[in-house]
């Protein structure tokens, strides 16, 4: 009597025969991706240290920046203390000049009077008495 | 004692050299190495691309992004288990990347009775084509579900995982291939195949 063969292990005994030795392009094709990966990494390996070296430049150029700027900035406030005049300037007038601001206030008064008078002149003929009281 | 350099310089063209070695020269990104893993397990590993791919260029496509990965990513062989089986398992990941890329895993395909009849004649023995041809006569679900769990050996549940598909869509779709499977076989007359 004929042995029953189940159709998976027709397969799984034979999957072997399946083994085939792949076309000489394939390895070409292979080696190429390889190459390409080489050089690829090559190159991310080189930007990622070259942006490593740029950053620290770039910290050392900003510190050195920011610590000259500081000195400067010193160096400024220092100056201008100096500048500042041992005495003070003296604004109050003397007692000469006390008298020529006077002269000038006057001067200055009897022009606006001139211009505005307080007192209407009289008619001529008419004399100036001084006032009685009327009650 | 101190070894001279030669000694330590890794002879690859020497039959004595271990997997051990090839690996450790492929970590260094060794050429000779590399080409020497690919000469070793290319065979095989097509064989597996041939099993899932519908034609032998894309199965040639998939065995060369797979060994390319295998070749970059060796750091991330531990050295436990067998090496094979890891470059297998990279090789099935890389078919069924491909195959999702064009196939709803999740789509039951009913076979008619015109797609069942087949010109097959097979040998007293499966030959290579033969296995070929019956694959070939599969829909992309059933062979894909069919090589997991017949010829790599994965359990339903894991296949669910890797194809994104419910446990009963893996085992219904096996049955349905085991079925499709024995109507060819008898079909073509090859003495022997049981109906269970």
């Amino acid at each position: 009597m004929e042995t029953q063969k189940d159709p998976f292990d027709l397969f799984r005994d034979n999957q072997h025969k399946l083994s085939e030795r792949p076309s000489p392009q394939a390895w070409r094709k292979l080696e190429q991706r390889l190459d390409a990966h080489k050089n690829r990494h090559r190159q991310s390996w080189f930007s990622s240290h070259l942006g490593m070296v740029a950053a620290i430049l770039l910290l050392v150029v900003s510190i050195t920046v920011i610590s000259v700027l500081t000195n400067h900035k010193k160096e400024m406030q220092a100056g201008a203390v100096e500048a500042v005049p041992s005495q003070m300037e003296q604004l109050t007038a003397s007692a000469d000049q006390q008298e020529i601001l006077k002269v000038v206030e006057f001067s200055r008064r009897y022009q606006d009077r001139l211009a505005k008078p307080t007192v209407n002149e009289g008619q001529k003929g008419k004399k100036l008495v001084p006032a009685r009281n009327l009650n | 004692m101190t070894r001279n350099a030669t000694d330590r310089t890794l002879n690859l063209k020497s039959s004595r050299v271990t997997e051990e070695d090839l690996i450790k020269a492929c970590k260094k990104e060794d050429r000779q190495a590399q080409r020497l893993i690919y000469e070793r397990y290319s065979p095989t590993m097509f064989g597996v691309c041939k099993r899932y791919m519908k034609n032998v260029e894309d199965a040639e496509d998939a065995m060369i992004e797979g060994f390319f990965k295998v070749l970059t990513n060796i750091n991330q062989y531990s050295g436990k288990g067998s090496f094979e089986g890891w470059i297998r398992r990279i090789m099935v990941n890389e078919c069924l990347m491909a195959l999702r890329k064009r196939h709803n895993f999740n789509l039951t395909v009913e076979i008619h009775p015109q797609m069942a009849k087949t010109n097959l004649t097979v040998q007293e023995e499966l030959q290579a084509q033969d296995i070929l041809n019956l694959l070939d006569q599969l829909p992309t679900g059933y062979r894909t579900i069919f090589n997991l769990y017949v010829l790599e050996g994965y359990k339903h549940r894991e296949i669910a995982d890797m194809l994104n598909i419910s446990i009963n869509t893996s085992k219904s779709q096996l049955i349905l291939a085991k079925k499709r499977m024995q109507t060819l076989l008898q079909d073509v007359r090859y003495p022997g195949v049981s109906g269970s």
